[in-house]
């Protein structure tokens, strides 16, 4: 099979689907698609993510959402509280596990398929415009054909109370499955709202999801977002996250990413008003011979915008994780503030970490810096530990919590930090020295 | 800024004049004909007309690499001249005495102390003038003390195991591009051997020079450290002001064996291009030593002040276990400079340690790129790297940028990297003068300050004319 398998198989079958015909966006990401090539090893920005084993998989893109087991499906949402909530099963809405009429007579949940005159005009501008297509194939593969999606629409000067929960479950299908799911949240002048993004699995899967959710927060919005990333091990995901700030807007974003076959994270904010800020806390964990990668990419293109992102990671057994952080200061952008920081422990000798945190600066009056570490754990802490009586397995289990829940403890949202730990138990079940590690407290 | 300090920053570039010796230069372009000539010319046996032939035709299939942060037109490589010879009455000359005395004027000017009668410092020099090796002095000193200290072309002809042993070994002729073309064309360079468990008595120093108009310089420079030695080794460069973009791509290899050291320190400042960018050299260097032994150690030391375009990374492969891999680097961009330059220390061997400090001073409309690579193999238990990247923005105009490469397989290693940007701040100013310390020194003392912790790694008389070097590099860039 030659390496194109995946991209000319897609084009085939998506040729065959139809898009919303009032969407001017699928015609021409699917020109931009065709004129792309399918990253290599030799491409910059996935020089440490192989995609050989997912090219030459003949993905099926799917119409309509497969059968699931509702009961274990409603097990993996978590007790979130009042939440209006969308459910996904590998890339389509599933009904019944959704609900959120509430925000959708309000108008702040629609459907593109649902869209009015005004929503769609909205949506025709807004789409596909916080990205440079050149840059992000999988994105034009999501947009070459888009037969419905979720638009989230904070109206001005209103302030969402309930939290939106959305998510995106992957099950085993009869074939390898595409999944292309896609949402546009677009937070009105002085708007406030959160967004739960759960990524989950019912067991094993075969599904390559490929997601897009673009974010266009207009002036004096604010957007608190939740992501966790908690799906099997046999996963295949391109997630790409796109956000636009306009002045004095206010992005926070948490988030919890577990490995998988493959997974990667393409996460791109563009301040475009001045005094916005925006703040990434991350955490990452691969095991067994997962892979994770994160490519984080700031784009401060106007004055007096403040960021900061801390990301940290934990890679042990044969996994593989892979961080990418990109601070681009353009030229006008004077009196920027920004920051970024990624930590890691690395614990097994079969395991790899490669991280490039990346300065990119043409103004002067800015305050950068970034930093990186890898490293081991304590072992004066350890000793520490001992001293007191407590052995080296506890020790070791305590000093990795303590890594990552240092993140997962900042979560604005104790229900989400709950499932959070939930799914870290799972995570951690099976890691050897580790697995008494959530019973501890 | 205030305009005092606007025309501060346009001083003259002092080595910028031609020097009117009559040369012998090989026409413009390049093929296998070129090179049988040059290595004719130099005398050499058939084995290294050889393996210059085999580093041509691995050059013809490569292509430039393009992934640097820089931008410059094609160069084109059949309108430069590959070799160019000071023209003397018989041959090569056979001391001193017979060197053409506007070239010992040439380096006079530049001061360098050519001439052991001009003894300065006990700094053993060689000089390479456009692509021929112009005298060593301080050899017979050195032969006490058995250092061989010499040009690459007598090298090869009176050493040629060493050469045949070590030549390529470190770089590769199909490292990379410009290696490949260095490989096949290089004209001349220095040869060092230090031999076993001897510190070598004197500094050793090279100066490079290109005067020929439309000429490339290619040397080449070798520098092997055998079990317990010790060498210092500096190396200088200038170039005449010409309005043509000229080409410098050299190699250099370094070899410590178990328990040896090399220290390499480089003061490069090559005509950077004049206030508009017209031009200047193109400084496409390829440097990288091996810690071949245990606890030896390789330290890179440079000054980049000049090239209009510098794409360099002096790197360290840390074989030996317990060796050491240094990295200090100040490089200051003014006028339309460019730089891609950086590190790569490759851990290998077990508790191999690494340190990296690179300081990058961008001014004017100048674009200043770190770019390095810190690799940690799956048998490098317990190594170590530390790296520190600052830079310091003088001006709205111009860049700066970090590219670092943190590749680890081993959960023993330390590593950790921190870079910072920020530009003189209106405080640490406002403090100087408030003191009576006019604006233009209070900026040079600040980025002096910046530069300190690479400047102490350099030796002495190296440190005085890097903190000279870079004060008129940056006159007129603050205002």
């Amino acid at each position: 099979m030659t390496p194109h398998d995946l991209k000319q198989q897609a084009q085939q079958q998506l040729a065959q689907q139809a898009s919303l015909d009032w969407l001017s966006l699928p015609q021409k990401a699917q020109a931009t698609f065709a004129a792309l090539d399918m990253p290599t090893r030799k491409t910059e920005a996935w020089k440490y993510t192989p995609l050989t084993a997912l090219l030459n998989t003949p993905y099926f893109a799917h119409t309509a959402a497969g059968q699931v087991d509702e009961s274990a499906a409603a097990d993996r949402l978590g007790q979130l509280g009042d939440v209006s909530r969308l459910v996904f099963v590998n890339g389509h809405l599933h009904p019944g596990l959704s609900s959120y009429s509430d925000l959708e007579n309000q108008g702040i949940v629609t459907l593109f398929s649902n869209a009015n005159d005004a929503q769609r005009e909205l949506i025709n501008a807004e789409l596909g415009t916080a990205f440079e297509p050149q840059q992000h194939v999988f994105a034009t593969l999501n947009y070459s054909c888009i037969e419905d999606g979720v638009l989230i629409q904070a109206p001005t000067d209103f302030k969402v109370q309930q939290p939106i929960q959305l998510v995106y479950l992957s099950s085993g299908e009869a074939q390898p499955a595409l999944a292309q799911s896609r949402v546009l949240v677009y937070g009105a002048a002085g708007s406030s709202l959160e967004l739960i993004e759960q990524y989950d699995s019912l067991g094993e899967t075969n599904v390559f999801h490929n997601q897009m959710t673009e974010i266009s927060l207009q002036p004096n919005a604010r957007l608190t977002h939740l992501r966790l990333q908690v799906e099997h091990e046999s996963l295949s995901q391109v997630n790409g996250l796109h956000v636009k700030l306009a002045a004095g807007s206010h992005y926070e974003q948490h988030a919890l990413a577990f490995g998988s076959a493959l997974k990667r994270n393409d996460i791109n904010i563009n301040f475009n008003g001045s005094n916005a800020y925006c703040r990434l806390n991350g955490v990452f964990l691969s095991k067994h011979k997962q892979h994770i990668d994160n490519h984080l990419n700031l784009e401060h293109g106007v004055p007096h915008c403040n960021s900061d992102t801390v990301y940290k990671g934990f890679i042990t057994d044969s996994s593989r994780a892979v961080f990418n952080g990109r601070i681009h200061i353009h030229k006008h952008a004077q009196k920027t503030e920004a920051h970024l920081n990624n930590k890691n422990l690395l614990l097994s000798k079969q395991a790899e970490l490669d991280t490039k945190p990346e300065l990119e600066i043409y103004a002067d009056d800015v305050k950068c810096s970034h930093g990186a570490s890898i490293g081991k754990l304590d072992d004066k802490s350890l000793f520490y530990f001992q001293s007191r009586g407590i052995d080296r397995a506890t020790a070791e289990a305590m000093l990795c919590l303590g890594f990552v829940n240092e993140m997962v403890e900042q979560f604005p949202n104790t229900a989400v930090i709950e499932l959070a730990r939930q799914r870290l138990a799972e995570f951690f079940n099976d890691v050897d020295q580790l697995n008494h590690l959530w019973t501890l407290e | 800024m205030s305009d005092e300090i606007e025309s501060l920053i346009r001083r003259e570039y002092e080595a910028g004049f031609v020097t009117n010796i009559e040369s012998e230069t090989l026409p413009p372009g390049l093929n296998e004909d070129v090179i049988r000539i040059i290595s004719a010319k130099k005398n050499e046996p058939e084995w290294m007309l050889q393996w210059r032939l085999e580093a041509y035709r691995k050059w013809c299939d490569m292509e430039a690499p393009q992934w640097a942060h820089l931008q410059h037109p094609p160069v084109d490589f059949n309108a430069i001249s590959y070799y160019s010879s000071p023209k003397s009455k018989d041959d090569a000359p056979k001391s001193l005495d017979e060197v053409d005395p506007e070239i010992l004027e040439t380096f006079e000017k530049l001061g360098i102390p050519l001439h052991e009668r001009a003894k300065l410092a006990g700094v053993a020099v060689d000089a390479v003038f456009d692509s021929v090796s112009i005298g060593t002095t301080y050899k017979d000193e050195l032969a006490k003390a058995g250092v061989i200290f010499c040009s690459i072309s007598e090298a090869i002809k009176d050493y040629p195991d060493l050469i045949q042993k070590y030549l390529g070994s470190v770089v590769p002729q199909q490292d990379n591009f410009y290696a490949a073309l260095n490989s096949a064309v290089f004209s001349d360079g220095s040869f060092v051997y230090i031999p076993k468990n001897t510190r070598c008595p004197m500094e050793l120093s090279t100066y490079f020079r290109i005067n020929e108009l439309n000429t490339g310089q290619f040397e080449r420079t070798l520098i092997v450290a055998d079990e317990g030695s010790y060498v210092s080794y500096l190396e200088g460069c200038t170039a005449p002001m010409r309005d043509e973009n000229q080409l410098h791509a050299a190699v250099v290899e370094l070899v410590a064996l178990g328990d040896a050291e090399i220290k390499y320190s480089t003061v490069q400042n090559w005509y950077p291009g004049d206030e508009n960018g017209k031009g200047g050299i193109y400084n496409f260097v390829t440097k990288r030593g091996v810690c071949d032994g245990a606890n030896s150690k390789i330290s890179w030391t440079q000054v980049e002040t000049g090239s209009a375009i510098t794409w360099k990374y002096p790197s360290v492969i840390l074989r030996g276990d317990n060796s050491i891999g240094e990295f200090y680097s100040v490089a200051l961009t003014n006028g339309y400079q460019q730089a891609d330059t950086g590190t790569k220390m490759i851990h290998l061997g077990k508790n191999t340690k690494s340190t990296i400090v690179s300081k990058g001073i961008s001014a004017g409309r100048s674009q200043n790129a770190y770019r390095g690579l810190v690799r940690i193999s799956p048998r490098a238990e317990g190594a170590r790297n530390y790296t520190q990247c600052d830079s310091l923005l003088i001006g709205d105009q111009c860049g700066a940028h970090t590219f670092p490469y943190i590749e680890n397989k081993n959960p023993d290693a330390i590593l950790e990297h921190e870079a910072t940007t920020s530009k003189v701040s209106d405080d640490q100013l406002f403090l100087c003068r408030q003191r009576g310390i006019d604006e233009e020194k209070a900026v040079s003392m600040i980025v002096n300050g910046f530069c300190k912790e690479v400047f102490k790694e350099l030796p002495m008389e190296f440190a005085v004319e890097a903190g000279k070097l870079l004060e008129v590099s940056l006159e007129g860039a603050v205002g």
